[in-house]
């Protein structure tokens, strides 16, 4: 099975995060990221999707320079990562999927105050009522805190010195149902008062479904899809069709279906191209469509990783 | 006890005999009785001398026994019982091991002894002052967040207070009657420590654990009060070039502040060591003397090398993605972060100097500042630098700390004595061999072979490797570090010597 041709540039927009073909590989062999091209344009909410070990870690710890490319550039607002990382960092906001920190003895209220003194945009009274938002103790030693607590925290000092940039990822990990609902009421709170840009890598697609503007799905370091959202929803549809007896295929679709599923006579597509197209060819190849809908995000993305995996 | 705090008097038997597998945990008694083997190893003419130190060690065990962690695990705490009694239980079970530690370990050393002349209660009395000792550095473990610090904290205080009293644990042994044929006489034995000596410790152990138990808990509501009034009165607003992008980062003196700050709960405690040092030298008079070179300038040589293991010791367990996220060059902040403890470990070096230089004026020693000798100053502080900065070389090199610092100091050695060949070169090879710039510091050649041209060669030499192995160090966790959700892998690699060269 071939893998549709799919949008992976944002040709045209101011790009506040942007990486050129970046390629990453570990000790002893393993290829994090294979020519990653990731456009993220100035003041949208990208998510990122992919599967465990797809690289989109690595990807956040390239443009923080924790970890140096391979091959390829990167840069942050316009600055190269690799050439300035003490000015590229001091534009990110990042909350890792593993919070922890050498310092665990010092108080939350230490930490916050030692991570306060890196920024010179750091907003105490900010940080204050992320803290009460948060229901955090200042008393409390880091090491003390529960997984949900340590991620709290981090969220804390990712927000409070408002930074341009704000990498998250897997930034719900470890919280409540309760407190990752509040997290998105968060987000949306902070952005409404500091315009920034925000690359949100997660497993949990529905929940940045309702702020996301731009997604790309990453397999293997490679980027299968980048689009805007709307995009995405626009040119990604399910088509649920009965065939007759015989039928010989839609051999027009093969290019550009996703996903296929056969039950009896109704056959289910998942296919990326204008409705109106696929419905026809649909049509011509003697097939009867029932029903073409919209995909959630989250559908979206599955399907595109499962089409991945069997490409 | 179990009658007020449960009200089921059955249940804390069943909770004591739970708890008491540790006792038998292998690092309640064969850890200690290891240690005790390889330092003592049967010593004939002073037995139990070595029972002694064990029973003086003991007061850091129950580091050991808990793991340097006295808080119970959320596992712990789901036991329904109250947590003071519950900690007391637990220190029980650990004197019972620190009992079990020193009866054996005295039964070993018995052995050795050739000759009597003992008071019968003299192997009680240890035993009982060893588990005094244990207690007392429950109670340390129990009433500290930190707890390392507090053991040591606290031992410094005590030290001094026994040293005072005359009473000092290290007075406490004897020497026995010599080997058939030596000429000198039998020495007479008077121990300091008696069967009510020993007794008064294990009380005083006792009153110290149940005090901290019941202090834990209400230092740590004084401590949630403390935070309490810290919260904002920081509240001045944002100003607003700070908030222009691209944001600039912080100063290098702001990231250097906050190093020092980082550091001063562990190098504190080194200065801490350092001003009891120097007090003692200030009233007594260096050791041994100044002008010898003696006394705590002997111990400053690997002090200075192994601080490097101290400055680096919280980042060496855990140094995630997060701290590395802050806005600043990862080269400079580690080279900030040595040249921190290196001001730390000249401040100590200073306070020590300033104790002994005190001393020597005050027992007549020297009759003024003038005539201290240029080996003290600036001697003493350019050699310890020095030693830092091999510490500093070999910490960078490796992944594991300890190890390479202990093979490190062997290596340091051996390559400064195969370089002391230069010896052998005439009039400027001997003034340029390395021992002669660590001389200060009584390292391999008397202070007064310190040569001033040996420690401008030297000294520099040793921190452009420390510098040198910092910056090989950041280039190659940035380009091998693993994936941070991949643990086994996240800890940056060891650099080989060879890459480093």
């Amino acid at each position: 099975m071939t893998f549709p041709a799919l949008p992976t540039r944002l040709d045209g927009a101011e790009l506040a995060i942007h990486t050129r073909a970046v390629s990453k590989r570990y000790p002893p062999d393993v290829l994090a990221l294979d020519g990653l091209d990731l456009q993220v344009p100035t003041g949208a909410v990208y998510v990122l999707i992919g599967p465990n070990g797809a690289g989109k870690s690595t990807t956040m710890r390239i443009l923080l320079d924790l970890v140096r490319a391979d091959r390829g550039t990167a840069s942050v607002v316009g600055i190269d990562t690799a050439a300035q990382p003490a000015l590229v960092r001091a534009q990110i906001g990042y909350v890792p999927e593993v919070v922890d920190t050498a310092y665990g003895w010092l108080t939350v209220r230490g930490l916050l105050k030692h991570h306060a003194a890196f920024y010179h945009a750091w907003d105490w009274a900010y940080a204050d009522a992320l803290c009460k938002r948060l229901g955090l103790r200042m008393d409390e030693h880091f090491r003390a805190l529960s997984k949900g607590g340590a991620r709290r925290v981090a969220l804390v000092t990712a927000l409070a010195h408002r930074p341009p940039v704000l990498l998250l990822d897997e930034p719900t990990d470890g919280l409540d149902p309760l407190a990752r609902d509040d997290f998105g009421a968060l987000l949306v709170d902070h952005m409404a008062d500091a315009p920034t840009t925000i690359l949100w890598s997660t497993h949990h697609v529905h929940e940045a479904e309702r702020m996301a503007d731009h997604m790309g799905v990453l397999r293997d370091g490679r980027l299968l899809l980048q689009a805007p959202v709307d995009a995405v929803r626009s040119g990604l549809r399910r088509y649920r069709a009965e065939v007759p007896d015989g039928w010989a295929g839609a051999p027009g679709l093969n290019g550009d279906v996703l996903v296929r599923a056969r039950a009896g006579r109704e056959i289910t597509w998942t296919v990326w191209g204008e409705e109106r197209h696929v419905a026809e060819r649909l049509s011509a190849s003697g097939a009867t469509v029932r029903e073409a809908g919209r995909l959630s995000l989250e559908d979206a993305a599955l399907a595109l990783l499962r089409a991945g995996e069997a490409a | 006890m179990s009658a007020a705090a449960l009200r089921r008097p059955a249940r804390w038997p069943r909770v004591a005999w739970a708890e008491s597998a540790a006792i038998w945990h292998p690092a309640s008694i064969l850890t200690p009785l290891v240690i005790f083997l390889l330092v003592a190893g049967g010593s004939w003419d002073q037995p139990l001398t070595e029972v002694r130190d064990l029973a003086l060690l003991m007061f850091f065990f129950p580091l050991l026994h808990w793991r340097g962690r006295p808080a119970p695990g959320s596992l712990d705490q789901a036991v329904p019982v109250g947590s003071a009694p519950y900690a007391l239980v637990r220190v029980a079970c650990g004197a019972a091991a620190a009992l079990l530690t020193l009866v054996l370990a005295t039964l070993l050393n018995l052995s050795t002894v050739r000759a009597g002349g003992y008071p019968a209660s003299y192997p009680a009395a240890l035993i009982l002052a060893g588990v005094g000792s244990y207690l007392l550095g429950s109670a340390a473990v129990l009433g500290g967040e930190r707890p390392g610090r507090v053991v040591v904290v606290l031992l410094l205080p005590a030290l001094l207070v026994a040293d005072a009293a005359g009473v000092e644990l290290w007075s406490w042994g004897r020497t026995v009657p010599p080997l058939p044929g030596d000429t000198a006489g039998p020495a007479p034995f008077r121990p300091s420590l008696t069967l009510a000596a020993g007794v008064l410790w294990l009380a005083a152990g006792c009153v110290a654990v149940c005090a901290s138990a019941w202090l834990g808990g209400r230092s740590r509501r004084l401590a949630r009060a403390r935070a309490a009034r810290l919260s904002a009165d920081r509240t001045a607003p944002v100003p607003a070039a700070a908030l222009a992008v691209p944001r600039r980062p912080v100063t290098l003196g702001v990231v250097a502040a906050r190093q020092l700050a980082l550091q001063a709960p562990g190098m504190g405690v080194m200065l801490l060591m350092a001003v009891l040092a120097a007090a003692l030298s200030a009233w007594r008079g260096p050791r041994g003397g100044l002008l010898a070179g003696g006394g705590p300038l002997m111990a400053l040589a690997m002090v200075a090398f192994f601080a490097p293991v101290l400055v680096w010791l919280d980042e060496d367990r855990r140094r995630g993605d997060w701290d590395g996220a802050r806005a600043v060059d990862p080269f400079r902040r580690v080279l900030l972060q040595a040249l921190g403890g290196l001001l730390w470990l000249q401040a100590a070096v200073l306070v020590v100097l300033a104790g002994c230089i005190a001393g020597a004026l005050r027992t007549g020693e020297i009759g003024t500042l003038a005539q201290v000798p240029g080996w003290v100053l600036p001697g003493v502080p350019l050699a310890v630098a020095g030693l830092y900065s091999l510490g500093t070389f070999w910490r960078m090199i490796s992944g594991h700390p300890v190890e390479a610092a202990l093979i490190g100091w062997l290596v340091t050695v051996e390559v400064l004595f195969m370089l002391d060949g230069m010896n052998e070169w005439g009039a400027i090879g001997r003034v340029l061999a390395p021992s002669h710039a660590f001389a200060a510091v009584r390292y391999m050649a008397p202070v007064q072979a310190w040569s001033p041209a040996a420690a401008a060669i030297w000294i520099p030499l040793c921190a452009a490797l420390a510098v040198f192995s910092i910056r090989r160090r950041v280039r190659r966790d940035l380009h091998r570090t693993g994936p941070a959700s991949a643990p086994h892998v996240a800890r940056p690699a060891p650099l080989r010597l060879g890459e480093v060269l």
